[in-house]
């Protein structure tokens, strides 16, 4: 908490009103991310967290509100290439294989050629995928598409990260390993927003938004939440805020 | 530079998709063999000019299904260049000329059937004439002269003629055909070749363009592109090359086979009928990925062929359109299958060049600078920049 300082802002969102024909999907949403900060965003399925980081990541409009991303509001075409985005489908291309989603993601990204090798290399490294790179995706399992998904996202050294359930169907151990991976890129500057609703994640993000039918219910660190909420667990605070009694 | 990393990925997926390329090259070649096999031809009516024939014959023609219209030489050529009639008669140096049009076998014959069903009607009543002054003659006289009565080369009447200059005698007439285009061995496969080769490479570029840029959204791939820093237009013109590659392969392999291995006449340049095929392939591709827009799943996509592929093969000028309703031809006129299979007609049956068939190209480019702009600003609905 004590490393955020809210006049670097990365992501800024004000009064986000979002509405699909008459139904409101996110309803007034404000919040912040810092510089170097991971902001979780819980809250159960259908609550709007995939239809707000898409809005952050340019590939959904809005209705009301703004959202600024680098101090550009979006959705705005040169600040794209400044975010990573990992969708909660894996978006991959199953008739092909690993190496090659990453060679046709890094060239729409503009990875530069002399680059493009050795960062595609590094970062099937770091996902465990380098032995399975040849291979076409569909014979993937769901957590390699996972990886290689996650692998995609990085492979323009973003400045912002937009990771929609980055862990599910991914083993303890690799999940172990990706959230050291997002404490690293942390460390070097970079902003992440992660949404999940998986409760034992949320202890590692700095800050955690609760968001229940569209509307963010709590915001703060961890420790903050379970006072507030004078609860044991962050799954506890969420059941008070969203009004059930624990 | 995105649009080409776009192209390349989709030639690498294709070249892995080894049904995908079999639908595209083999398919149609199975499709057209076994139509050269099976087509057969069907009941034509005929239009026909008669310059100068005296009316009994005109009476007789009247009498088939033939439209018939007097007009005189130069209306006539006219017509003939106009495709307004598919052949005219004039007697020239004591026989009947039919001058045909040429282009359709099946119009042909029915140009000609229609003449010899009317010179035979003729030359049956010429005869009962004959035989009744005959009969005239001999009663008044009292001597039956025995002749071979009914029989066409009859003794000349002076008076009893088919047209200046042309004696009874010489029935049944003995005609000449001349045709303006094509010939005698032009076949119905000849004449529905050009359209055929049009119909298939829309058709199979259409589903197979449509279909892949359906999965594209449909995956969340397409979605996934967009969050990254490639323009709309590098997406539409990405697919535009990547698939307009395999239209062109396409499109020249189907091109070869139909001239070469099933012998279907072409007067014209290869050059000339693989231009205006790459231009209608290039319509299919950009309304194959516009009309995927509009579909939610593959099996959707499937339901557009009825509605936007098979109506235009109906419509192109497979079947003759002449005594449809008015509307139905105003439709066909529209539709950019109909100014292909004009044009490939032009050029492979009438020799016509591509300046003279220039319209039809022009068309053709329009509705496929219409279909990728649209497509473009379709895209707005995932990402507005």
């Amino acid at each position: 908490m004590a490393n955020i300082r809210e006049q670097e802002a990365v992501v800024e969102i004000r009064h986000l009103v979002q509405q699909f024909g008459k139904r409101v999907v996110l309803d007034d949403i404000s919040f912040t991310v810092g510089r170097g900060e991971i902001l979780g965003l819980l809250g159960p399925s259908g609550s709007g967290k995939t239809t707000l980081v898409k809005t952050i990541a340019a590939v959904g409009d809005y209705a009301g509100g703004e959202v600024r991303v680098l101090g550009r509001k979006m959705p705005d075409y040169a600040t794209i290439s400044k975010i990573g985005y990992m969708a909660q489908a894996d978006a991959l291309y199953h008739d092909l294989t690993g190496y090659d989603n990453l060679v046709f993601f890094a060239e729409l990204f503009g990875v530069p050629r002399g680059k493009r090798k050795a960062r595609i290399a590094e970062l099937l490294e770091l996902v465990q995928l380098s032995e399975h790179a040849k291979r076409l995706v569909q014979n993937y399992s769901g957590g390699m598409k996972r990886r290689l998904s996650l692998a995609v996202a990085l492979l323009h050294e973003p400045q912002v990260l937009i990771l929609d359930e980055p862990t599910v169907g991914i083993d303890p151990v690799l999940r172990q390993d990706f959230w050291r991976e997002f404490l690293r890129l942390k460390e070097q500057g970079t902003s992440i927003l992660i949404t999940t609703h998986v409760m034992d994640e949320a202890e590692h993000c700095d800050r955690l938004g609760l968001i229940r039918d569209g509307k963010l219910i709590a915001l703060g660190s961890p420790e903050q939440l379970k006072q507030e909420a004078e609860a044991e667990t962050i799954e506890e605070a969420f059941l008070r805020f969203g009004g059930v009694r624990g | 530079m995105r649009t080409w990393a776009l192209t390349k990925r989709l030639l690498k997926q294709i070249i892995r998709d080894k049904r995908s390329v079999a639908m595209l090259f083999v398919a149609p070649l199975l499709v057209l063999w076994l139509l050269s096999v099976v087509l057969t031809t069907s009941t034509t009516q005929a239009d026909i000019d008669v310059v100068d024939l005296s009316t009994p014959f005109v009476e007789q023609l009247e009498k088939t299904d033939a439209t018939v219209r007097e007009v005189s030489l130069e209306e006539a050529k006219q017509d003939l260049a106009d495709r307004e009639a598919d052949g005219y008669l004039q007697l020239k140096d004591g026989t009947l000329h039919i001058v045909l049009e040429g282009s359709d076998p099946a119009v042909n014959g029915a140009v000609q059937k229609a003449v010899q069903e009317a010179s035979k009607g003729y030359a049956q009543e010429q005869a009962e004439k004959l035989k009744n002054r005959r009969e005239q003659a001999g009663a008044s006289s009292g001597t039956g002269m025995p002749t071979g009565v009914g029989a066409p080369n009859a003794p000349q009447v002076p008076d009893d003629r088919l047209l200046d200059g042309a004696p009874v005698s010489q029935l049944p007439l003995t005609t000449e055909v001349e045709f303006l285009h094509g010939g005698t061995d032009l076949t119905k496969m000849d004449y529905m070749a050009p359209v055929l080769i049009g119909f298939f490479i829309f058709f199979f570029v259409f589903l197979i363009s449509g279909v892949s840029f359906l999965r594209e959204r449909t995956g969340g791939t397409l979605e996934r592109v967009l969050a990254t820093p490639i323009k709309r237009f590098e997406i539409v013109l990405g697919y535009f090359f990547g698939f307009g590659v395999f239209a062109v392969l396409q499109t020249a392999l189907v091109q070869w086979f139909t001239l070469n291995i099933l012998d279907v006449q072409s007067v014209g340049a290869f050059g000339a009928v693989l231009v205006i095929n790459i231009l209608l392939a290039t319509v299919a591709l950009s309304l194959g990925t516009l009309l995927s827009a509009f579909a939610r799943n593959e099996f959707q996509m499937v339901q557009f062929i009825p509605l936007v592929v098979v109506p235009q093969i109906f419509l192109s000028g497979l079947f003759d359109l002449r005594n449809m309703p008015e509307w139905l031809r105003k439709l066909s006129e529209i539709l950019p299958l109909t100014h292909a299979a004009d044009a490939l007609r032009g050029v492979m049956i009438r020799g016509e060049s591509l300046g003279d068939i220039q319209v039809s190209l022009w068309v053709l480019l329009g509705y496929c600078v219409l279909f990728l702009t649209l497509n473009i600003l379709a895209l707005r609905r995932y990402r507005k920049v």
